[in-house]
């Protein structure tokens, strides 16, 4: 070692190496640098090196006095053994000055985090030793290195959020474009490369120019088209993707945008496909130019027009209907313009109407530019703009005058039709009263000429005549019945009778044809109900037609009428009668004919046995109304058998004396009867009639006279003739029952037997009706009735509660059941003071239709209940037509029902709870 | 300027905005950058163009962001990054603010492209300093106001700092800080 050129004292050492050590040749630690003591606690006492410090490079057992020589001038690396983080570095000299080893070195850290650790402060370091500032760099390089990872880690984000986008945009339907301002292409999308044929690596070989023909050669174009761009959001224009190689055209909507990308400008072209949407444009385009060539060449005229009415719009059909052409039309108030007075109003109300409803058509007489009046059947609707807000209305017009013509037209025919059938009605009426009324005569002659004594030959006489009369009459009730049934008019009646008691008399009434013919008649009857319900009459009358055929028919053998009732079911019994004969029989052909209106075999049955034709088909018509059956099985020259099955309810024994033989004269004597009929004939019948009662009979010979009677006496009962001169029966009883407010009851005597006019009669206050010809039988039991209502009216009228009701047919419904019966009894209890109440008020307001509606309500119950005296009353009032010649009589025939009711109610009260 | 203060003022609007709104500042500065690395020197205009952005979308003065990025880069670099760096610069302020010059010195040598700019200590008593910075850009003595600020805070120090004058020496400027110790 070289002497000392300087002298350097410890101080100045410090200043320089603050981390020196001084040892001894024996490598004891005599003096430490001012930076140690920061470090540990030094200890009074000499250490050796090796105990205080370890040597880490070079790799030693132990740096000691032995091996130092070796070391001297070599950068050493040793730590602190009790803070072996704490490490130093430098080298260790010999000083011949002072025959010492001296360390100068300094602190050898890594990190930042070091000098905090061990408090060290940048005072603790020579101003020369760099060590700070290496550990400066060292922890700019770790923030460095997080910022770069931060910056990577931000990237690769970006690259997967870029990578999405660019797979948004390769699989998007529309062709993306990028190129520079200068024109250069930069990228194109999947979609752009399959339109324009150019694979997507090779676009950057391409300018716009290769793709846009207008910017062709022309870069000062393209430039405005660029500056433009600028100054825009965006531009979308119309145009096409072309692709050279295939030669195919894409029609496409370009939305072209200018971009700036890193500070560099973008022009980016997205075209969308618009090939559907130009071909359904071009198909719309085909569709309207056809619609409109129908609207202008149809036959129906079109037009248009606005809030007002004023016409917008018209095709020349329309010009054609209205013969003004669409200038002289345009702007013009259209319903002012065509019709006048109603009609007009009717366009106007209707162009009003048309901003709520929505379509409806309707007609309209309107006068074209000629004058010439039109009927137009027009059909207009709402129409809208493309806002949905109502701008006027569309109107199609169809020139209907021909059709109206034409309508009027069979207007007129069907009026000529019906009063066709009205007068064939009339005549039927007029035919069927003129015949009636002298039949009537005839046969009450008979009828009263037979309870005489007569001679044998006086005796055939009159049978022959009363065979005749009875033909006759036979005939005209077919014809009649026919007029009904055609008319609709046909109704059967419901009442109990005894089927047997009805075969027998068929029997009885036939018997004497078939003693002048060499056959048996045979009945038989079997297992039939004792009493049934059905009309009895119309079964009559059709049996005696089938088996009056049958014996008419037969000469040798049998005829046999067998009758069937099966088991009863549902309170129904199926009845089965078989008319069999031996007779002539009827031919294949004729058979299908049989049931068929005025079908005869031949000619010759007609002139042979006589008979209209009608009498099976009106038996078929009465059968199928009573919802039975009729068949007939036939072979010529073997006889003939007809078939007919029924299902009737069964009735109650107890109600058939109703029908039997008329025995109640006691009920009819000593009452006061007011006869008034114009025919001497038929008085006479009348008379003989009641010659068996102690009735007393006033006879007058029009309406007049029985009013001019009837202002001063009161009989008790009235026969009035609906047909006579002078004054009919209809007005005389209108007379009676509004003026006179009489409710004696009237019996209607007409020979028109069609249901309108006995309606008619009904509901203008007759109380029955019975037409002509009648038997005793019939006439007796109406005025029969009649009394015994009148009688029961003035009974009530005594308070003297006589019984108004019947419960046999409710208790044929209930079958036993008591239950039943109580509870519809307590029904009608609780209903019916409501109901007559209802009615009171309903006439207090004067409101027929709601009287006729509970009128129609409590029908039932008065069936059910018997109450005999107003079945037909309610069903009057419950038809009853207003007419202020008739209201009298209603009023009465309301008060009728609401005190029988009420006098019901109180004796059902009585009786039976 | 060094990325480091870019990152800085990113921190100081991320904290109190959010990330969309540094980027949104970002994007209205005419710039290309995105990340900023702390050892980068980036135009010192960027910076006074991101100032301005930042006093129209934020409502403070540039002023105000500045002393606010002071003061955080201090706590920032305190909890986190420099945080042994700058307890090795004095084990107070005052002692901190007195090896400024030193620190600064080498600092400049690790920077190589750092400005130039300068402290200096006068009239140092027991509790008061005066601190010159000279720098030939504008505004930054609110910058290290903010960070002498931060620096207080993290001494735990209550400090009084006035800026008692500025002058400008052709393009340098002179700003002599007064700092007083209250307690």
């Amino acid at each position: 070692m070289s002497k000392s050129f300087i002298g350097f004292s410890e101080s100045d050492l410090n200043k320089v190496f603050p981390y020196f050590l001084i040892l001894n040749t024996s490598l004891e630690i005599e003096k430490y640098g001012k930076g140690f003591f920061k470090l540990f606690s030094i200890q009074k006492n000499t250490v050796l090196f090796s105990n205080l410090f370890e040597l880490n490079r070079p790799v030693l057992n132990r740096l000691d006095a032995t091996n130092i020589e070796v070391y001297l001038g070599k950068l050493l690396v040793f730590s602190l053994k009790e803070k072996s983080s704490l490490q130093f570095k430098g080298h260790i000299e010999y000083i011949d000055s002072i025959a010492k080893y001296v360390f100068f070195g300094t602190l050898a850290l890594n990190s930042m985090q070091q000098l905090e650790e061990h408090n060290i402060s940048i005072n603790d370091f020579s101003l020369n030793d760099s060590l700070v500032d290496l550990l400066y760099v060292i922890k700019n390089n770790e923030i460095v290195n997080e910022e770069l990872k931060e910056a990577v880690n931000s990237l690769n984000t970006k690259k997967t959020e870029l990578q999405l986008f660019r797979d948004i945009i390769s699989s998007t339907s529309d062709a993306i474009q990028v190129c520079y301002e200068d024109g250069k292409m930069k990228y194109i999308n999947l979609e752009a490369s399959k339109r324009i044929g150019i694979a997507m690596k090779d676009i950057e070989k391409y300018t716009v120019f290769d793709f846009e023909a207008i910017f062709k050669d022309k870069p000062e174009a393209w430039a405005a088209h660029v500056k433009h761009l600028k100054s825009v959001d965006f531009l979308i224009v119309e145009g096409a993707n072309f692709n050279k190689t295939e030669n195919i055209s894409i029609p496409v909507e370009v939305t072209v945008k200018h971009i700036e990308l890193g500070g560099v400008g973008h022009i980016v072209a997205i075209s969308r496909d618009i090939s559907e949407r130009k071909a359904s444009q071009k198909n719309l385009e085909i569709q309207e130019e056809k619609y409109r060539n129908i609207i202008s060449n149809m036959n129906l005229g079109l037009v248009e027009v606005d809030l007002e009415g004023n016409v917008v719009m018209c095709n020349s059909s329309f010009e054609k209907l209205a013969g003004y052409s669409f200038e002289e039309m345009k702007g013009k108030h259209a319903p002012s313009l065509f019709s006048r007075g109603k009609f007009q109003e009717l366009l106007n109300q209707k162009n009003t109407e048309r901003k709520t409803v929505a379509s409806d058509s309707y007609e309209v007489l309107v006068r074209n530019k000629r004058g010439d009046a039109k009927w137009w059947l027009i059909s207009g609707a709402t129409n809208f703009n493309d806002k949905g807000e109502v701008i006027g209305s569309v109107g199609i017009h169809l020139d209907i005058t021909e059709q109206k013509k034409l309508e009027k037209d069979l207007e007129i025919a069907l009026l000529k039709a019906q009063k066709a059938s009205q007068a064939k009605e009339s005549f039927l009426a007029n035919m069927s009263h003129e015949i009636r009324t002298p039949l009537n005569g005839i046969l009450g002659m008979i009828e009263a000429l037979s309870l005489e004594e007569l001679n044998e030959k006086q005796q055939s006489f009159l049978n022959s005549a009363s065979i005749a009369s009875g033909h006759l009459l036979s005939v005209i009730n077919n014809v009649l019945d026919i007029t009904k049934i055609e008319a609709g008019e046909l109704e059967l009646s419901k009442t109990d009778f005894s089927l047997e008691k009805l075969l027998r008399d068929v029997e009885l009434i036939l018997k004497n044809q078939v003693r002048n013919n060499h056959f048996e008649l045979i009945i038989d009857i079997q297992g039939v109900a004792p009493a049934l319900v059905g009309d009895e009459i119309r079964l009559r009358q059709v049996l005696i037609n089938i088996l009056g055929n049958a014996i008419k028919f037969t000469e040798k053998g049998y005829v046999k009428m067998c009758c069937f009732g099966e088991a009863v079911s549902n309170g129904k019994q199926k009845i089965k009668i078989e008319i069999i004969d031996t007779g002539v029989g009827i031919g294949e052909k004729s058979l299908s004919k049989i049931f068929e209106k005025f079908q005869q075999e031949d000619a010759s049955i007609a002139r042979k046995f006589g008979g209209t034709g009608l009498g099976l088909v009106i038996a078929k018509e009465l059968i199928e109304l009573m919802e039975g059956t009729i068949s007939l099985e036939s072979k010529k020259g073997s006889g003939t058998q007809v078939t007919i099955c029924l299902n009737l309810p069964v009735g109650e024994k107890d109600a058939l004396s109703e029908n039997e033989e008329f025995t109640q004269y006691k009920d009819i004597d000593a009452i006061d009867i007011l006869l008034v009929e114009d025919n001497q004939m038929n008085r006479l019948v009348v008379q003989q009639v009641l010659s068996k009662t102690n009735a007393t009979i006033k006879e007058v010979t029009n309406g007049k006279e029985a009013i001019k009677y009837l202002e001063k006496n009161t009989p008790d009962l009235i026969l009035m003739d609906v047909q006579m001169p002078i004054m009919g029966g209809m007005e005389a009883t209108e007379i009676i029952r509004k003026d006179l407010q009489l409710d004696i009851p009237i019996i209607a005597l007409s020979a028109n037997a069609l249901k309108s006019e006995i309606d008619a009669c009904m509901l203008i206050g007759f109380n029955d009706y019975i037409t002509k010809p009648f038997d005793r039988n019939t006439l007796l039991k109406s005025i029969h009735k009649c009394c015994v209502n009148q009688n029961q009216k003035n009974t009530m009228n005594k308070d003297n509660a006589q019984k108004l009701y019947s419960l046999n047919e409710l208790k044929q419904i209930a079958m036993g059941d008591t239950d039943f019966m109580q509870k519809m009894i307590g029904l009608f209890l609780e209903i019916t003071p409501k109901s007559v109440g209802e009615i009171q008020e309903a006439l207090k307001r004067n409101d027929i239709e709601k009287i006729k509606s509970i009128a129609h309500k409590i029908k039932p119950s008065i069936d059910n209940m018997g109450i005999l005296s107003l079945k037909d009353l309610v069903r009057n009032i419950e038809k009853y037509e207003q007419d202020e010649n008739n209201f009298a009589a209603f009023e009465s025939q309301i008060a009728l029902l609401t005190t029988t009711l009420q006098k019901v109610v109180e004796q059902l009260k009585e009786n039976e709870l | 300027m060094y990325g480091l203060i870019f990152n800085t003022v990113k921190e100081v609007v991320v904290e109190n905005f959010d990330l969309q709104k540094w980027e949104e500042i970002l994007d209205s500065c005419d710039t290309k950058e995105s990340f900023f690395i702390s050892t980068e020197v980036y135009d010192d205009a960027l910076m006074y163009r991101l100032l301005a952005v930042a006093e129209q979308k934020l409502k403070f003065s540039q002023q105000e962001i500045l002393e606010m990025i002071g003061e955080h880069w201090i706590a920032s670099t305190t909890n986190t990054k420099y945080a042994a760096l700058i307890k090795a610069g004095g084990s107070d302020l005052k002692s901190f603010i007195c090896n400024l010059p030193f620190l600064h010195s080498r600092i400049i040598l690790l920077y190589p492209d750092i400005q130039t700019f300068n402290f200096e200590v006068l009239d140092q008593t027991k509790n008061q300093l005066e601190l010159v910075y000279t720098s030939e850009r504008k505004m930054l003595e609110y910058f290290l106001m903010g960070t002498l600020k931060g620096l207080a805070k993290m001494y735990n120090e209550s400090v009084e700092f006035k800026i008692l004058a500025k002058e400008m020496n052709g393009t340098v400027q002179h700003t002599k800080i007064m700092i007083n110790w209250t307690k």
